[in-house]
């Protein structure tokens, strides 16, 4: 229902610029506002640091990124708080840990006395706040913070194709819920969260539109379409290249504040014909499976999978790097924070592909961050631990808002904090625990200077297990060191127990 | 040409009147029970993290949906038995109209019942839609020439409308919930 062709994009250019005169008082009713700077985040799904060029990696997937890192601050050891996209993106629109805003499910949500807790809300009323995300999980928490929010959009609006959309998007009174309804139950567009859908006929009907959409040939993307966890096809240019159409006609409403969750560089990795081929052969660390690897996918489709996607990340970055130009060009930099971030990353090793996993080695939680703040013309680099949680206590630091007690981001070092090279830093996988119950079946990595401990507890294959590794000796996590460097490890896993019990008292019955 | 399959319809329907609510159950007992077991099977990860309110809504969306589904079968039964040629249909619409239901809707749940592995085989899902029409109006024709199963059909037919004093005022209820969340 709004999904936006070129045509409704003017209508809707127009009425916005209507709007923006007729609201005039409203958000620039004092001198304040008007010095108050915007706020652009855009999200990559599934980007892992260690796949970019930014980052130390060999193939050259982020010249873009490297260019825009220039005017801006670059986290080298920032880390995601979950391994998929519910739990990592409420993390990043709440500023707290998996096991406070609940968010930990597949398709999960912020437990509901904490949604006020959100950027949007918490930026108050004299922003203007517009949330998009491709990602249907993603998208969910925008529905739950829609109260906050003065447009979002839905995920198919930049779609390429017409053929399937969400059947909640047929229900605006009621994209929220009817979402769970119809497309994670009766209808099953979400092929990722149930496979059995609850209407025959509305299952039935979206079965062959997907296949429709799937046996659409396209000659520009060899490895098939780039196409959501719900079946919409997309195209990054047209995406990338209208977003930065709506940036532009959202500068006229400043102060604003603009959430733009891109699916890509999420599976499947389609990149464009002009990345196919794009980088030379490299070798892949060959990992052994883990007792909790799901898919034992042999080591040549690994690499397979991982060459794709390190091309899609590149297809990705140039429509970035497009971007980047328009918004150079708008001179709108001079005057917002310019925040990229991912929600989680991506594994290619121990037999997994993507993130569909109960394991947190470092491909999967580490994660991008570069921020530019109004008018910066110089690098600067950050090496101390980082976490996505942090992100909105800085953005509130540095438009003067008050920060929440319960938040458990720091201000980052760069935009108002200081380094904190002891700082310990958690993630959690807890998707099969109920939201409501304390956590007993998960996998929880603790980072701290140089080591990561991981933590897996409830699994009747692994319970109770500890690795410990030093990730600057053994990058690539292959030595467990529990029970040689004890003393590290005692102390690690007592910090870990705590805070895990910590987090599981108020919801245990006294 | 909308006027004349109109005036089919209403002939269908009113030559065959009593049959209309015992087919129509047979639909809804398909259709619903679908439903209702797909719904417990999706439960245990709703209860992680979604309120029972919550459930609820999403429980009541799937009634209105299993009413509404259940009388477009319904209709689109009624209008192919219209369409097909009477010497093939003497013995009436409870019969054939049961047989078809049963086949159509039963070969329409095995394309998603995991164990059949039916998309592996037919990775089409438009081409089992023709191979399923084609099977339910073979199976109609000869189903209902077996005495046994004709018996049956018959014993079935009398107390399946017991279920619709379950189902009609459940989804009745659940509009209800759902006009009043979505315009109150």
């Amino acid at each position: 229902m709004y999904t936006i062709s070129r045509r409704d994009f003017l209508k809707f250019s127009s009425v916005f610029l209507g709007a923006t005169i007729f609201s005039h008082s409203k958000f620039h009713s004092n001198e304040q506002s008007i010095q108050r700077p915007n706020i652009i985040i855009l999200i990559f799904d599934a980007m892992s640091a260690n796949n970019l060029s930014i980052y130390g990696y060999p193939r050259k997937t982020t010249p873009n990124f490297e260019r825009f890192s220039n005017r801006a601050t670059v986290y080298h050891s920032n880390y995601a708080a979950a391994n998929f996209t519910s739990p990592g993106t409420a993390t990043l629109l709440t500023g707290m840990e998996p096991w406070k805003h609940r968010a930990f499910n597949l398709g999960g949500l912020v437990a509901r006395e904490l949604i006020e807790n959100n950027l949007f809300n918490l930026l108050g009323n004299d922003y203007y706040s517009v949330g998009f995300s491709q990602n249907v999980w993603a998208n969910n928490l925008l529905s739950e913070f829609d109260p906050s929010l003065d447009w979002k959009l839905l995920p198919s609006t930049f779609s390429a194709s017409m053929k399937r959309v969400l059947y909640s998007s047929y229900i605006p009174n009621d994209d929220f819920m009817s979402y769970y309804a119809f497309d994670e139950y009766l209808g099953l567009t979400h092929t990722g969260a149930n496979r059995i859908p609850g209407s025959l006929s509305l299952g039935f009907l979206g079965s062959i539109l997907f296949t429709q959409i799937q046996e659409t040939p396209e000659k520009d993307f060899p490895y098939g379409k780039p196409i959501s966890s719900n079946a919409f096809y997309y195209d990054n240019k047209k995406v990338f290249m209208e977003i930065a159409q709506w940036i532009e006609q959202l500068n006229q409403k400043s102060p604003f504040v603009g959430y733009f969750h891109f699916y890509s560089p999420h599976a499947p990795y389609s990149p464009h014909k002009d990345f196919v081929g794009f980088f030379e052969d490299m070798p892949l660390v060959n990992k052994p499976y883990h007792k909790l690897s799901y898919d034992k996918f042999p080591q040549r489709k690994i690499k397979e999978q991982r060459d794709h996607y390190d091309e899609y990340i590149a297809n990705v970055d140039a429509e970035f790097g497009n971007l980047l130009d328009s918004l150079e060009g708008m001179g709108i930099l001079n005057n917002s924070y310019l925040v990229l971030a991912s929600d989680h990353g991506e594994m290619f090793e121990r037999g997994e592909i993507g993130h569909g996993t109960a394991l947190l080695y470092e491909s999967v939680i580490r994660s991008p961050l570069i921020i530019s703040k109004p008018g910066q013309k110089k690098r600067v680099d950050i090496y101390s631990h980082t976490c996505n949680t942090d992100i909105v206590p800085t953005l509130l630091h540095n438009i003067g808002a008050k920060i929440p007690d319960n938040l458990d981001g720091r201000i980052l070092p760069g935009l108002g904090g200081t380094e904190d090279f002891e700082r310990s830093i958690f993630s959690v996988d807890a998707k099969e625990n109920s939201a409501f119950l304390p956590i007993e079946r998960a996998t929880i990595a603790l980072n701290r200077k140089n080591y990561k401990l991981i933590h897996y507890t409830g699994y009747e294959k692994y319970d109770q297990q500890f690795e410990l590794f030093n990730l600057h000796e053994d990058p690539n996590e292959l030595t467990n060191l529990f029970n040689i460097d004890t003393v590290i490890a005692s102390q690690m896993k007592d910090e870990l127990l705590t805070s895990l019990a910590d987090a599981n008292r108020p919801f245990r019955k006294s | 040409m909308i006027n004349k399959l109109i005036s089919f319809l209403g002939n269908t329907l009113s030559h065959n009147k009593a049959a209309i609510i015992p087919v129509y159950s047979i639909i809804a007992f398909m259709i619903y029970s679908w439903t209702l077991i797909t719904f417990f099977y999706t439960l245990p990860s709703w209860i992680k993290f979604l309120t029972l309110k919550e459930i609820t809504i999403i429980f009541a969306y799937a009634m209105i949906i299993d009413l509404f589904e259940s009388i477009i079968v319904l209709v689109g039964l009624l209008f192919l038995y219209s369409l097909l040629p009477k010497s093939w249909l003497k013995d009436g619409f409870a019969l054939h109209g049961t047989w078809f239901a049963i086949s159509y809707l039963g070969n329409i749940m095995v394309y998603f019942i995991p164990t059949f592995k039916i998309n592996q085989w037919i990775p089409n899902p438009r081409l089992w839609f023709i191979i399923i029409f084609f099977v339910a109006i073979l199976t109609t024709l000869f189903f209902s020439r077996l005495s046994i199963l004709k018996k049956s059909t018959f014993f079935l037919l009398e107390r399946m409308p017991t279920f619709l004093a379950i189902f009609i005022p459940v989804s009745v209820i659940s509009l209800f919930i759902i006009t009043i969340k979505l315009f109150f």
